[in-house]
Protein backbone atom coordinates (compact mmCIF):
# COMPACT_ATOMS: atom_id res chain seq x y z
CA UNK A 1 0.00 0.00 0.00
CA UNK A 2 1.21 3.49 -0.84
CA UNK A 3 0.91 6.39 1.59
CA UNK A 4 1.83 10.03 1.33
CA UNK A 5 2.71 12.04 4.40
CA UNK A 6 0.84 15.34 4.61
CA UNK A 7 3.10 18.21 5.61
CA UNK A 8 0.18 20.65 5.75
CA UNK A 9 -0.55 19.18 9.19
CA UNK A 10 2.91 18.55 10.64
CA UNK A 11 6.59 18.69 9.70
CA UNK A 12 7.89 15.80 7.59
CA UNK A 13 10.30 14.40 10.18
CA UNK A 14 7.73 14.38 12.96
CA UNK A 15 5.31 12.34 10.81
CA UNK A 16 8.05 9.95 9.69
CA UNK A 17 8.90 9.32 13.35
CA UNK A 18 5.26 8.43 14.05
CA UNK A 19 4.81 6.01 11.13
CA UNK A 20 7.97 4.07 11.91
CA UNK A 21 5.82 1.44 13.63
CA UNK A 22 4.38 0.51 10.20
CA UNK A 23 7.93 -0.20 8.89
CA UNK A 24 7.50 2.10 5.87
CA UNK A 25 9.79 1.88 2.86
CA UNK A 26 10.59 5.34 1.42
CA UNK A 27 10.18 5.83 -2.32
CA UNK A 28 13.56 6.63 -3.90
CA UNK A 29 11.97 9.20 -6.19
CA UNK A 30 9.59 11.05 -3.86
CA UNK A 31 10.39 12.37 -0.40
CA UNK A 32 6.77 12.26 0.81
CA UNK A 33 5.87 8.79 -0.54
CA UNK A 34 6.17 5.46 1.29
CA UNK A 35 5.18 1.84 0.80
CA UNK A 36 3.64 -0.09 3.68
CA UNK A 37 4.02 -3.82 3.18
CA UNK A 38 2.56 -4.94 6.50
CA UNK A 39 -1.12 -5.81 6.64
CA UNK A 40 -2.21 -2.73 8.58
CA UNK A 41 -5.61 -1.07 8.58
CA UNK A 42 -4.25 2.42 7.97
CA UNK A 43 -7.76 3.92 7.95
CA UNK A 44 -8.08 3.12 11.67
CA UNK A 45 -4.87 4.78 12.80
CA UNK A 46 -4.47 8.10 14.56
CA UNK A 47 -2.21 9.40 11.77
CA UNK A 48 -4.94 8.79 9.19
CA UNK A 49 -7.60 10.21 11.52
CA UNK A 50 -5.62 13.43 11.99
CA UNK A 51 -4.85 13.73 8.27
CA UNK A 52 -1.10 13.26 8.73
CA UNK A 53 -1.08 10.53 6.10
CA UNK A 54 -3.04 9.94 2.91
CA UNK A 55 -3.50 6.54 1.27
CA UNK A 56 -2.48 6.93 -2.38
CA UNK A 57 -1.20 4.55 -5.01
CA UNK A 58 2.49 5.28 -5.53
CA UNK A 59 2.17 5.74 -9.32
CA UNK A 60 -0.56 8.31 -8.79
CA UNK A 61 1.96 10.47 -6.88
CA UNK A 62 4.06 10.88 -10.04
CA UNK A 63 2.01 13.45 -12.01
CA UNK A 64 2.18 16.03 -9.18
CA UNK A 65 5.89 15.31 -8.59
CA UNK A 66 6.45 16.24 -12.23
CA UNK A 67 4.07 19.20 -12.15
CA UNK A 68 6.15 20.57 -9.24
CA UNK A 69 3.71 23.28 -8.08
CA UNK A 70 5.17 26.10 -5.98
CA UNK A 71 3.77 28.36 -3.22
CA UNK A 72 1.85 31.45 -4.43
CA UNK A 73 1.33 30.07 -7.95
CA UNK A 74 -1.97 29.74 -9.80
CA UNK A 75 -2.66 26.05 -10.44
CA UNK A 76 -5.56 24.28 -12.14
CA UNK A 77 -6.54 20.66 -11.51
CA UNK A 78 -9.06 20.26 -14.31
CA UNK A 79 -10.57 16.89 -13.28
CA UNK A 80 -9.87 16.89 -9.57
CA UNK A 81 -12.19 14.39 -7.83
CA UNK A 82 -11.70 12.44 -5.63
CA UNK A 83 -8.76 14.70 -4.75
CA UNK A 84 -5.63 12.60 -4.15
CA UNK A 85 -3.59 14.71 -6.53
CA UNK A 86 -5.36 17.94 -5.52
CA UNK A 87 -4.38 17.51 -1.88
CA UNK A 88 -0.86 16.65 -3.01
CA UNK A 89 -0.70 19.87 -5.09
CA UNK A 90 -1.86 21.92 -2.06
CA UNK A 91 0.89 20.32 0.01
CA UNK A 92 3.57 21.34 -2.52
CA UNK A 93 2.09 24.86 -2.59
CA UNK A 94 2.28 24.97 1.25
CA UNK A 95 -1.36 26.12 1.34
CA UNK A 96 -0.42 29.36 -0.45
CA UNK A 97 -1.66 30.89 -3.68
CA UNK A 98 -4.58 29.71 -5.83
CA UNK A 99 -5.51 26.10 -6.51
CA UNK A 100 -8.60 25.58 -8.64
CA UNK A 101 -9.97 22.10 -8.01
CA UNK A 102 -12.52 21.47 -10.71
CA UNK A 103 -14.82 18.59 -11.53
CA UNK A 104 -17.89 18.30 -13.67
CA UNK A 105 -19.83 15.81 -11.52
CA UNK A 106 -21.62 16.98 -8.39
CA UNK A 107 -21.54 13.43 -6.96
CA UNK A 108 -17.76 13.21 -7.15
CA UNK A 109 -17.27 16.68 -5.67
CA UNK A 110 -18.47 15.41 -2.27
CA UNK A 111 -15.52 13.02 -2.07
CA UNK A 112 -13.21 15.83 -3.20
CA UNK A 113 -14.35 18.28 -0.52
CA UNK A 114 -14.12 15.55 2.14
CA UNK A 115 -10.49 14.89 1.25
CA UNK A 116 -9.63 18.60 1.13
CA UNK A 117 -11.08 18.97 4.62
CA UNK A 118 -9.33 15.96 6.11
CA UNK A 119 -5.95 17.05 4.80
CA UNK A 120 -6.42 20.70 5.88
CA UNK A 121 -6.32 22.37 2.46
CA UNK A 122 -6.93 26.12 2.71
CA UNK A 123 -5.78 27.38 -0.70
CA UNK A 124 -8.30 25.54 -2.91
CA UNK A 125 -11.46 26.75 -4.58
CA UNK A 126 -13.73 23.91 -5.64
CA UNK A 127 -15.50 24.58 -8.93
CA UNK A 128 -18.07 22.61 -10.90
CA UNK A 129 -17.65 23.11 -14.61
CA UNK A 130 -17.05 21.11 -17.76
CA UNK A 131 -13.24 21.21 -17.91
CA UNK A 132 -13.43 21.84 -21.64
CA UNK A 133 -14.58 25.42 -20.92
CA UNK A 134 -11.51 26.62 -18.95
CA UNK A 135 -9.42 27.47 -22.02
CA UNK A 136 -12.15 29.80 -23.24
CA UNK A 137 -13.02 31.37 -19.88
CA UNK A 138 -9.50 31.78 -18.42
CA UNK A 139 -7.00 31.82 -21.31
CA UNK A 140 -3.26 32.13 -20.44
CA UNK A 141 -4.12 32.32 -16.72
CA UNK A 142 -2.48 29.45 -14.83
CA UNK A 143 1.19 28.83 -14.01
CA UNK A 144 0.61 25.07 -13.94
CA UNK A 145 -2.19 22.82 -15.09
CA UNK A 146 -2.86 19.17 -14.29
CA UNK A 147 -5.00 17.27 -16.78
CA UNK A 148 -5.39 13.92 -15.09
CA UNK A 149 -7.93 12.80 -17.62
CA UNK A 150 -10.79 10.34 -17.19
CA UNK A 151 -9.67 7.17 -18.97
CA UNK A 152 -10.32 3.48 -19.61
CA UNK A 153 -8.17 2.70 -16.53
CA UNK A 154 -6.31 -0.30 -17.96
CA UNK A 155 -3.48 0.37 -15.53
CA UNK A 156 -5.71 -0.40 -12.55
CA UNK A 157 -7.03 -3.80 -13.68
CA UNK A 158 -4.78 -5.63 -11.22
CA UNK A 159 -6.53 -3.92 -8.31
CA UNK A 160 -10.03 -3.43 -9.76
CA UNK A 161 -11.57 -6.10 -12.00
CA UNK A 162 -14.61 -3.85 -12.50
CA UNK A 163 -12.57 -1.99 -15.10
CA UNK A 164 -12.91 -5.02 -17.40
CA UNK A 165 -16.70 -4.72 -17.34
CA UNK A 166 -16.67 -1.23 -18.86
CA UNK A 167 -13.64 -1.67 -21.14
CA UNK A 168 -14.29 -1.72 -24.90
CA UNK A 169 -12.63 -0.48 -28.09
CA UNK A 170 -15.58 1.87 -28.51
CA UNK A 171 -15.11 3.39 -25.05
CA UNK A 172 -11.49 4.10 -25.89
CA UNK A 173 -12.42 5.89 -29.12
CA UNK A 174 -15.09 7.96 -27.36
CA UNK A 175 -12.95 8.88 -24.39
CA UNK A 176 -9.98 9.79 -26.63
CA UNK A 177 -12.00 12.66 -28.12
CA UNK A 178 -12.93 13.95 -24.67
CA UNK A 179 -9.31 13.71 -23.52
CA UNK A 180 -8.10 15.73 -26.52
CA UNK A 181 -10.67 18.45 -25.78
CA UNK A 182 -9.71 18.53 -22.10
CA UNK A 183 -6.00 18.72 -22.90
CA UNK A 184 -6.52 21.54 -25.41
CA UNK A 185 -8.67 23.45 -22.90
CA UNK A 186 -6.06 22.99 -20.15
CA UNK A 187 -3.29 24.06 -22.50
CA UNK A 188 -5.15 27.23 -23.53
CA UNK A 189 -5.66 28.08 -19.84
CA UNK A 190 -1.88 27.82 -19.28
CA UNK A 191 0.23 30.99 -19.36
CA UNK A 192 3.25 31.34 -21.61
CA UNK A 193 6.18 29.51 -20.02
CA UNK A 194 3.82 27.45 -17.84
CA UNK A 195 3.90 23.68 -17.37
CA UNK A 196 1.09 21.21 -18.01
CA UNK A 197 1.06 17.57 -17.00
CA UNK A 198 -1.20 15.23 -18.94
CA UNK A 199 -1.71 11.87 -17.28
CA UNK A 200 -3.91 8.80 -17.50
CA UNK A 201 -3.91 5.45 -15.73
CA UNK A 202 -4.27 3.57 -19.00
CA UNK A 203 -2.02 2.23 -21.77
CA UNK A 204 -4.16 2.67 -24.89
CA UNK A 205 -2.11 4.86 -27.28
CA UNK A 206 -5.39 6.41 -28.47
CA UNK A 207 -5.71 7.91 -24.96
CA UNK A 208 -2.10 8.99 -24.59
CA UNK A 209 0.25 9.45 -27.53
CA UNK A 210 -2.60 10.21 -29.94
CA UNK A 211 -4.11 12.84 -27.63
CA UNK A 212 -0.76 14.58 -27.10
CA UNK A 213 0.06 14.30 -30.81
CA UNK A 214 -3.24 16.06 -31.61
CA UNK A 215 -2.25 18.94 -29.32
CA UNK A 216 1.21 19.26 -30.90
CA UNK A 217 -0.37 19.31 -34.34
CA UNK A 218 -2.81 22.11 -33.59
CA UNK A 219 -0.78 24.19 -31.09
CA UNK A 220 2.77 25.06 -32.21
CA UNK A 221 3.46 26.69 -28.79
CA UNK A 222 3.20 23.24 -27.15
CA UNK A 223 6.50 21.46 -26.51
CA UNK A 224 7.04 18.13 -24.86
CA UNK A 225 9.73 17.99 -22.21
CA UNK A 226 11.91 15.01 -21.41
CA UNK A 227 10.97 13.37 -18.10
CA UNK A 228 13.62 12.05 -15.76
CA UNK A 229 12.82 10.55 -12.38
CA UNK A 230 15.79 9.42 -10.29
CA UNK A 231 15.48 5.74 -9.42
CA UNK A 232 12.77 5.01 -11.96
CA UNK A 233 13.19 3.64 -15.47
CA UNK A 234 9.93 4.11 -17.34
CA UNK A 235 9.27 3.02 -20.94
CA UNK A 236 9.16 5.53 -23.80
CA UNK A 237 6.01 6.66 -25.59
CA UNK A 238 4.85 4.79 -28.70
CA UNK A 239 5.23 6.63 -32.03
CA UNK A 240 2.94 4.46 -34.16
CA UNK A 241 -0.10 2.33 -33.48
CA UNK A 242 -2.53 0.48 -35.74
CA UNK A 243 -1.14 2.11 -38.86
CA UNK A 244 -1.25 5.64 -37.41
CA UNK A 245 1.97 7.59 -37.07
CA UNK A 246 2.20 10.09 -34.23
CA UNK A 247 4.43 13.15 -33.80
CA UNK A 248 7.88 11.65 -33.01
CA UNK A 249 8.07 13.98 -29.96
CA UNK A 250 5.58 11.72 -28.15
CA UNK A 251 8.48 9.40 -27.45
CA UNK A 252 9.08 11.74 -24.48
CA UNK A 253 5.86 10.49 -22.86
CA UNK A 254 6.61 8.00 -20.11
CA UNK A 255 4.81 4.67 -19.68
CA UNK A 256 4.83 3.13 -16.24
CA UNK A 257 3.96 -0.55 -16.19
CA UNK A 258 2.52 -2.06 -12.99
CA UNK A 259 4.97 -4.98 -12.74
CA UNK A 260 7.91 -2.56 -12.86
CA UNK A 261 6.79 -0.13 -10.17
CA UNK A 262 4.64 -2.33 -7.94
CA UNK A 263 1.82 0.17 -8.38
CA UNK A 264 -0.81 1.09 -10.94
CA UNK A 265 0.05 1.69 -14.60
CA UNK A 266 0.35 5.28 -15.78
CA UNK A 267 1.21 7.35 -18.85
CA UNK A 268 2.47 10.88 -18.33
CA UNK A 269 3.41 13.77 -20.62
CA UNK A 270 5.08 17.02 -19.55
CA UNK A 271 4.22 19.94 -21.80
CA UNK A 272 5.53 23.50 -21.77
CA UNK A 273 3.93 26.50 -23.47
CA UNK A 274 6.37 28.69 -25.37
CA UNK B 1 -21.65 30.83 -3.74
CA UNK B 2 -24.73 31.36 -1.60
CA UNK B 3 -23.18 34.14 0.48
CA UNK B 4 -19.65 35.37 0.29
CA UNK B 5 -19.37 38.54 2.29
CA UNK B 6 -16.53 40.14 4.12
CA UNK B 7 -16.73 39.33 7.82
CA UNK B 8 -19.21 41.40 9.72
CA UNK B 9 -18.03 43.36 12.72
CA UNK B 10 -19.49 40.98 15.32
CA UNK B 11 -17.80 37.93 13.83
CA UNK B 12 -14.54 39.82 13.59
CA UNK B 13 -14.73 40.58 17.33
CA UNK B 14 -15.60 36.94 18.06
CA UNK B 15 -12.62 35.68 16.10
CA UNK B 16 -10.33 38.05 17.96
CA UNK B 17 -11.76 36.77 21.26
CA UNK B 18 -11.32 33.19 20.07
CA UNK B 19 -7.67 33.78 19.21
CA UNK B 20 -7.08 35.35 22.60
CA UNK B 21 -8.85 32.51 24.43
CA UNK B 22 -6.63 29.86 22.83
CA UNK B 23 -3.62 32.18 22.70
CA UNK B 24 -3.17 31.83 18.98
CA UNK B 25 -0.84 34.45 17.54
CA UNK B 26 -2.58 36.64 14.92
CA UNK B 27 0.64 36.48 12.91
CA UNK B 28 -0.08 32.78 12.25
CA UNK B 29 -3.21 33.65 10.30
CA UNK B 30 -2.41 37.08 8.89
CA UNK B 31 -1.92 35.70 5.37
CA UNK B 32 -5.47 34.38 5.24
CA UNK B 33 -8.90 35.84 4.56
CA UNK B 34 -11.90 34.94 6.72
CA UNK B 35 -15.45 35.12 5.39
CA UNK B 36 -19.00 34.08 6.20
CA UNK B 37 -20.71 31.32 4.25
CA UNK B 38 -23.37 28.77 5.20
CA UNK B 39 -23.57 29.99 8.83
CA UNK B 40 -19.87 29.34 9.26
CA UNK B 41 -16.59 31.19 9.15
CA UNK B 42 -14.26 29.98 6.39
CA UNK B 43 -10.55 30.60 5.93
CA UNK B 44 -8.71 30.84 2.65
CA UNK B 45 -5.92 32.65 0.84
CA UNK B 46 -6.33 36.14 -0.60
CA UNK B 47 -5.85 34.71 -4.09
CA UNK B 48 -8.70 32.21 -3.63
CA UNK B 49 -10.92 34.80 -1.94
CA UNK B 50 -10.56 37.14 -4.93
CA UNK B 51 -11.09 34.41 -7.54
CA UNK B 52 -14.59 35.00 -8.95
CA UNK B 53 -14.58 34.33 -12.70
CA UNK B 54 -17.79 34.68 -14.66
CA UNK B 55 -19.22 31.45 -16.03
CA UNK B 56 -17.66 29.07 -13.48
CA UNK B 57 -19.76 27.73 -10.61
CA UNK B 58 -17.92 28.04 -7.32
CA UNK B 59 -18.87 25.31 -4.87
CA UNK B 60 -16.70 26.40 -1.95
CA UNK B 61 -13.52 28.21 -1.04
CA UNK B 62 -10.96 27.19 1.54
CA UNK B 63 -11.64 25.47 4.84
CA UNK B 64 -14.58 25.78 7.26
CA UNK B 65 -12.96 26.78 10.54
CA UNK B 66 -15.84 27.75 12.84
CA UNK B 67 -19.57 27.20 13.01
CA UNK B 68 -21.46 30.26 14.27
CA UNK B 69 -23.72 29.86 17.27
CA UNK B 70 -25.72 32.61 18.92
CA UNK B 71 -23.09 33.48 21.50
CA UNK B 72 -19.96 31.69 20.41
CA UNK B 73 -17.87 30.18 17.68
CA UNK B 74 -17.37 26.44 17.63
CA UNK B 75 -14.15 25.41 15.90
CA UNK B 76 -14.40 22.53 13.40
CA UNK B 77 -12.19 19.44 13.58
CA UNK B 78 -10.39 20.27 10.33
CA UNK B 79 -10.14 23.94 11.25
CA UNK B 80 -8.60 23.43 14.66
CA UNK B 81 -6.06 20.97 13.21
CA UNK B 82 -4.72 23.88 11.13
CA UNK B 83 -5.43 26.98 13.24
CA UNK B 84 -4.72 25.31 16.57
CA UNK B 85 -1.20 24.15 15.63
CA UNK B 86 0.40 26.97 17.57
CA UNK B 87 -2.27 27.50 20.23
CA UNK B 88 -0.88 27.83 23.74
CA UNK B 89 -4.05 27.63 25.83
CA UNK B 90 -7.10 25.40 26.26
CA UNK B 91 -5.34 22.28 25.10
CA UNK B 92 -5.93 18.92 26.76
CA UNK B 93 -3.73 15.87 26.29
CA UNK B 94 -5.17 12.35 26.31
CA UNK B 95 -3.57 9.01 27.10
CA UNK B 96 -3.86 6.18 24.51
CA UNK B 97 -7.10 4.66 25.81
CA UNK B 98 -8.72 8.11 26.16
CA UNK B 99 -7.56 9.06 22.64
CA UNK B 100 -9.15 5.93 21.16
CA UNK B 101 -12.44 6.69 22.90
CA UNK B 102 -12.31 10.27 21.65
CA UNK B 103 -11.70 9.22 18.04
CA UNK B 104 -14.67 6.86 18.29
CA UNK B 105 -16.87 9.76 19.38
CA UNK B 106 -17.28 8.56 22.99
CA UNK B 107 -17.23 10.60 26.22
CA UNK B 108 -13.95 10.69 28.13
CA UNK B 109 -13.37 11.37 31.85
CA UNK B 110 -10.38 13.65 32.34
CA UNK B 111 -8.91 15.63 35.18
CA UNK B 112 -8.71 19.16 33.82
CA UNK B 113 -9.89 22.51 35.09
CA UNK B 114 -10.67 23.76 31.59
CA UNK B 115 -14.24 24.39 30.47
CA UNK B 116 -15.95 24.83 27.11
CA UNK B 117 -14.50 23.95 23.73
CA UNK B 118 -10.95 22.67 24.06
CA UNK B 119 -8.26 21.53 21.64
CA UNK B 120 -7.82 17.79 22.12
CA UNK B 121 -4.37 16.32 21.51
CA UNK B 122 -2.64 12.98 21.59
CA UNK B 123 1.07 13.65 22.11
CA UNK B 124 1.87 16.41 19.56
CA UNK B 125 -1.05 15.61 17.24
CA UNK B 126 -4.30 17.56 17.32
CA UNK B 127 -7.22 15.14 17.23
CA UNK B 128 -10.00 17.72 17.19
CA UNK B 129 -12.39 19.64 19.38
CA UNK B 130 -14.00 18.49 22.62
CA UNK B 131 -16.60 20.08 24.87
CA UNK B 132 -15.34 19.93 28.43
CA UNK B 133 -17.72 20.27 31.37
CA UNK B 134 -17.32 18.92 34.89
CA UNK B 135 -14.27 16.87 33.88
CA UNK B 136 -16.27 15.11 31.17
CA UNK B 137 -14.96 15.55 27.63
CA UNK B 138 -17.55 15.19 24.90
CA UNK B 139 -16.01 14.39 21.52
CA UNK B 140 -17.11 16.79 18.76
CA UNK B 141 -15.68 14.62 16.00
CA UNK B 142 -18.28 14.32 13.22
CA UNK B 143 -19.71 10.83 12.70
CA UNK B 144 -18.19 10.55 9.23
CA UNK B 145 -14.68 11.11 10.60
CA UNK B 146 -14.80 8.74 13.57
CA UNK B 147 -12.74 5.60 13.88
CA UNK B 148 -15.15 2.72 13.97
CA UNK B 149 -13.10 -0.15 15.33
CA UNK B 150 -10.41 -0.68 17.90
CA UNK B 151 -7.14 -1.56 16.32
CA UNK B 152 -4.04 -2.49 18.25
CA UNK B 153 -1.76 -0.38 16.01
CA UNK B 154 -4.09 2.62 15.98
CA UNK B 155 -1.77 4.65 18.19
Amino acid sequence: MGIRINTLKQEKNRIIEKIKRFSPEPLPWYEYGFIIKKDIKIGNTVEHFAGLIYVQNISSMLPVCLLSPQPYEKVLDIAAAPGSKTTQIAQHMENKGLLVANDIAHKRIKALTGNLERTGVVNAVVTQKDGRAFGRILPDFFDRVLVDAPCSAEGTIATSFKVLEIWSERTIQRISKLQTQLLISGFRALRKGGVLIYSTCTFAPEENEEVVSNLLLTHPQAHLEKIEIPGLKPEKGITQWKGKKYNPEVEKIIRIYPHKINGEGFCIAKIRKD
Amino acid sequence: MERDSVLQKLERIRIKEFLETYEIDEKDIKEFEFFLFKESVWMTTKEVFNFNPKGIKIVRKGLRVYRIFEHSLKPTTSGIQIIGKNAKKKKVYLNPSQALKFMKGEKVEISSKERGFVIVCFKDTILGVGLLKNKELKSQVPRSKRILKDFKKAL
